[in-house]
């Protein structure tokens, strides 16, 4: 059963095998409990209340400590490159809808749902299979094509993270000289945690073709390039779909 | 009505023609040409008969086979012509053919020049490839974030009303 | 007032402003009257003394259609920088393609049609109201067309893409965001507006109720603007395609703002026309007699029209074109109209002193379109109002043929004879039925040649009813008379 919500500013998409409504209803009401703490277009949200000086970082939400504590630790694993402040604002978004998918995620395995496809705009996080001895099929969307796909990816406990330039309203910045970065249209990277798979693609994206380099060393993740040029670069590791 | 229907006429004209300079191959067509430039003379790309059907199990299998369009290819191995020319320089790219699939690429880069350094590196490195546009059955898209809006217009949003 | 007292009140006014210098007013073709004939080689060395420099704008109607050619091409060129060589190659990207391409040749011509009716100077002087009206009609066709074939391609395109039924894309394509419920609702008036400019059905309706369903296609153009740029991919980014799109709007509009408002203002406030005598000329025939301040200096020809509004109540939202009847001698204005249905019968009791809102000059019927030394004027019934007043702008010897059923139906008989005399013209009133032999005769190449003997080597100023138009454009093209010495004013608007 599949369920749609338009939050955060995107569409959500929901699909659990075998689930109750109440189960959505659950799903749905983190993701607004997220939207309403993070959202930097909210005047009242706890993350604009803290960049604007209001609240203290002592005084900050469990949640709101913890994505401080795992953003800055990205920001040192990717030499600067992703940096919430990088707008000049505090903008944690490059982090937290793919943590956010993350959390659902766990938390319905937990709950006895093992069988899920979450998206939350372009963040993709599946678990189980969506018919006994299939995996979950996942597309990455191809830069130039909006209906076509670049690659066929499939899994059964995986995280897809894509950070590109093709949209609009969403752009990456290069922290260093505080322009939105172009070299690479589409940057997709895999894993097992998909907010540090958010933020990595946005590093990478932010890095422009060094990205590139860079991408093919982190351990624990696999990644997929398109170039502005059009050139397709993957890690061997990637799960492409066989077929 | 004259004038109109000849606008008509020229205007068809035109687009097919437009649209013609920007026609490209079929994607799955794609792999078969390009395999079919770096085999070696003599060898032809179609389909061998599989093992012989001595067990149930091989016709199953071959049944089972993923969609034509990358099957029937002759096992071996391929060197390429050294024709990929990429951003560090041209490149030989040598194809292993098993079980009718491609299941290796590798390229062997230049070590010259200012781009021998990069080359030289021993870190892994990304694999470039063929950037190929595919429709395909699945289940969700990742992509770069969408507004609500775009969204309604979007792969994922067809997908979704299909599944609902 | 009797049409007598009247009549020579007006004609003692009129004779007076010919008599004293109107001669200098428009001097478009030179009368030269000697010239040396010299034989060279067995033949004269002019077959014609000289040939008039005609004005055709036909230089400017280049420009024109180059500019057009442009725009298109650019517009084209969009789509071909945006599409990466190759990414054409399923049914799905073809649909797309021609989705896309239908859309933005759709929008040019969209801009087209607004423009055509704009009503700006150059565009009447190069083009012509008549020809731009013809364009006008048969580009309404194609545009349907264009519109149609772009919702349906790209539709089919995106179903096919994702797979998805056509009804279901069709669906979510439409209800997708305001900007293309929008489209949606502009597509639906655009066919509602086309099928009722069919003549068939048109005729079915009043012309007040058709002018105001055809006034929505501005609906059209606005409730279309936003979902180019929203859901149009070569409209999207920002960058050189959305500055030349709005460029071209910003164009348009301006265009339809000088000429539907500004252009118009400025010539009612300079002049401040008002109706300064009504007289009956016969039983559905009325001169409308205008004056107002500084006449001299309005740049109308004879053989032109204005589109006339008369603001007294419940007439000043119609404007009609009616044709000057007499050249402009900076006194006054005249227009003679014949009286057809409500609106023309009610201008017979118009009151000296109401004001008009006049739009104009326009129209390329004139003298100074004369590619001969000499000319024939053929007119009939309500037609012969333009062709009086450019007798009085042709040169000497101007022959003119006046068709009518019988003598009493004959206009300004009194001013043609004068004008004949004063300006060395001859008019032959043909009168009688159309299966008359007299009216038979004058239709057959013979006929005519023998009323006019040198008819292939003068221009012919035609006006009057469809069937005497249509009549003498077949006989003159039997003499193999070419197109350029022929010139029509046509009555339908």
């Amino acid at each position: 059963m599949i369920k749609v919500e338009q939050i955060m500013g995107t569409a959500i998409s929901v699909e659990i095998m075998g689930a109750t409504p109440s189960t959505f209803d659950g799903v749905f009401a983190w993701f607004r409990e997220v939207d309403e703490r993070f959202s930097t277009y909210k005047h009242g949200s706890e993350v604009n209340r803290l960049a604007r000086g209001e609240i203290e970082v002592s005084d900050c939400s469990e949640h709101m400590r913890f994505m401080l504590d795992q953003t800055a630790r990205l920001w040192s694993e990717t030499n600067g490159y992703f940096d919430v402040y990088a707008t000049g604002r505090l903008d944690p978004s490059g982090f937290v809808k793919g943590w956010s998918v993350q959390v659902a995620s766990d938390r319905l395995l937990a709950a006895g749902a093992a069988d899920h496809c979450l998206n939350a705009g372009g963040d993709v996080r599946v678990r189980g299979n969506p018919e006994p001895g299939q995996p979950w099929r996942v597309g990455i969307r191809h830069p130039f094509e909006p209906m076509k796909l670049a690659w066929v990816l499939e899994g059964t406990d995986l995280a897809v993270a894509t950070s590109g330039t093709y949209e609009r309203g969403f752009h990456v910045v290069d922290p260093f000289h505080g322009v939105p970065a172009e070299a690479l249209c589409s940057v997709t990277v895999t894993g097992i945690d998909l907010g540090r798979a958010d933020a990595l693609a946005t590093a990478a994206t932010a890095m422009g073709r060094k990205g590139i380099d860079w991408l093919a060393g982190l351990a624990g993740f696999e990644s997929a390039v398109v170039t502005r040029e059009g050139d397709a670069f993957r890690s061997d590791g990637l799960p492409v779909a066989a077929g | 009505m004259r004038r109109a229907v000849l606008a008509l006429a020229g205007t068809a004209v035109g687009t097919t023609l437009i649209i013609a300079t920007k026609l490209g191959p079929r994607p799955a067509a794609e792999m078969t040409v390009d395999l079919g430039q770096t085999l070696p003379p003599g060898v032809s790309p179609a389909p061998q008969p599989i093992a012989p059907p001595s067990s149930s199990a091989s016709p199953k299998a071959s049944a089972k086979a993923p969609a034509p369009s990358k099957g029937g290819l002759k096992d071996g191995t391929f060197p390429g012509s050294g024709a990929a020319a990429g951003r560090y320089g041209t490149t030989k790219v040598t194809i292993v053919v098993s079980g009718g699939k491609i299941t290796d690429v590798t390229a062997s880069y230049p070590t010259g020049g200012q781009t021998g350094s990069i080359n030289a590196r021993a870190v892994p490195k990304l694999r470039q490839e063929a950037l190929t546009a595919q429709s395909a059955g699945i289940a969700t898209v990742s992509g770069a974030t969408y507004t609500s809006n775009a969204y309604k217009q979007s792969l994922q949003a067809a997908i979704d009303a299909a599944k609902a | 007032m009797s049409r007598d007292e009247a009549g020579r009140a007006i004609d003692e006014r009129w004779l007076h402003s010919l008599r004293h210098g109107y001669t200098d007013v428009f001097p478009v073709v030179e009368d030269r009257r000697s010239l040396a004939a010299d034989w060279v080689d067995g033949h004269w060395s002019h077959d014609e003394p000289w040939q008039p420099r005609a004005v055709t704008g036909r230089t400017g109607r280049r420009i024109l259609v180059a500019c057009f050619w442009l725009v298109i091409a650019t517009s084209l060129a969009l789509w071909w920088v945006n599409t990466p060589a190759g990414s054409i190659n399923d049914s799905s990207s073809v649909f797309l393609a021609i989705g896309r391409i239908t859309g933005m040749v759709g929008g040019v011509v969209l801009l087209l049609q607004i423009l055509s009716m704009s009503r700006v100077g150059w565009l009447e002087r190069l083009i012509g109201a008549h020809d731009l009206m013809v364009w006008h009609r048969e580009l309404g066709g194609y545009l349907l067309i264009m519109i149609l074939t772009h919702m349906a391609a790209t539709i089919v395109g995106y179903a096919a893409g994702a797979q998805v039924p056509i009804l279901r894309e069709t669906w979510s394509m439409v209800a997708a965001d305001l900007d293309m419920v929008t489209a949606t609702v502009a597509t639906a008036l655009l066919v509602v507006i086309a099928l009722m400019s069919i003549r068939m059905l048109r005729r079915r309706m009043s012309y007040e109720k058709w002018y105001h369903l055809h006034l929505t296609s501005y609906l059209v153009v606005i409730l279309g603007y936003g979902h180019q740029f929203s859901a149009g991919q070569e409209l999207m980014q920002p960058g050189f395609g959305r500055v030349f799109w709005n460029g071209l709007y910003v164009f348009v509009a301006g265009c339809l703002l000088w000429g539907r408002v500004i252009d118009p203002l400025r010539l009612n406030l300079r002049h401040r026309l008002r109706i300064a005598q009504v007289v009956a000329e016969a039983p559905d025939m009325v001169s409308i007699y205008i004056g107002g301040r500084r006449l001299d200096a309005l740049k109308a020809r004879a053989g032109q029209y204005f589109r006339w509004r008369f603001l007294t109540r419940g007439r000043w939202w119609q404007a009609h074109p009616f044709s000057l009847s007499a050249a402009p001698n900076g006194e006054w204005l005249r227009l003679t109209v014949k009286m057809v249905g409500d609106h023309t019968r009610g201008l017979a009791h118009l009151r000296e002193g109401a004001r008009i809102f006049a739009e104009g000059p326009s129209g390329v019927f004139t003298a100074d379109r004369s590619v001969r030394m000499r000319a024939l004027l053929i007119a009939g019934g309500s037609g012969v109002a333009p062709i009086r007043a450019l007798l009085e702008d042709l040169p000497r010897g101007t022959i003119m043929i006046y068709r009518a059923r019988s003598a009493d139906e004959l206009l300004f008989r009194e001013e043609l004879e004068w004008l004949a005399w004063e300006r060395g013209a001859f008019i032959w009133f043909v009168l009688g039925g159309r299966d008359e032999p007299g009216p038979r005769n004058l239709f057959t190449p013979k006929g005519l040649q023998d009323l006019v003997p040198d008819v292939t080597r003068r221009d012919i100023f035609l006006c009057g009813p469809p069937s005497l138009v249509e009549a003498s454009v077949k006989v003159l093209r039997r003499l193999r008379i070419p197109w350029r010495q022929i010139h029509l004013d046509p009555f339908e608007f």
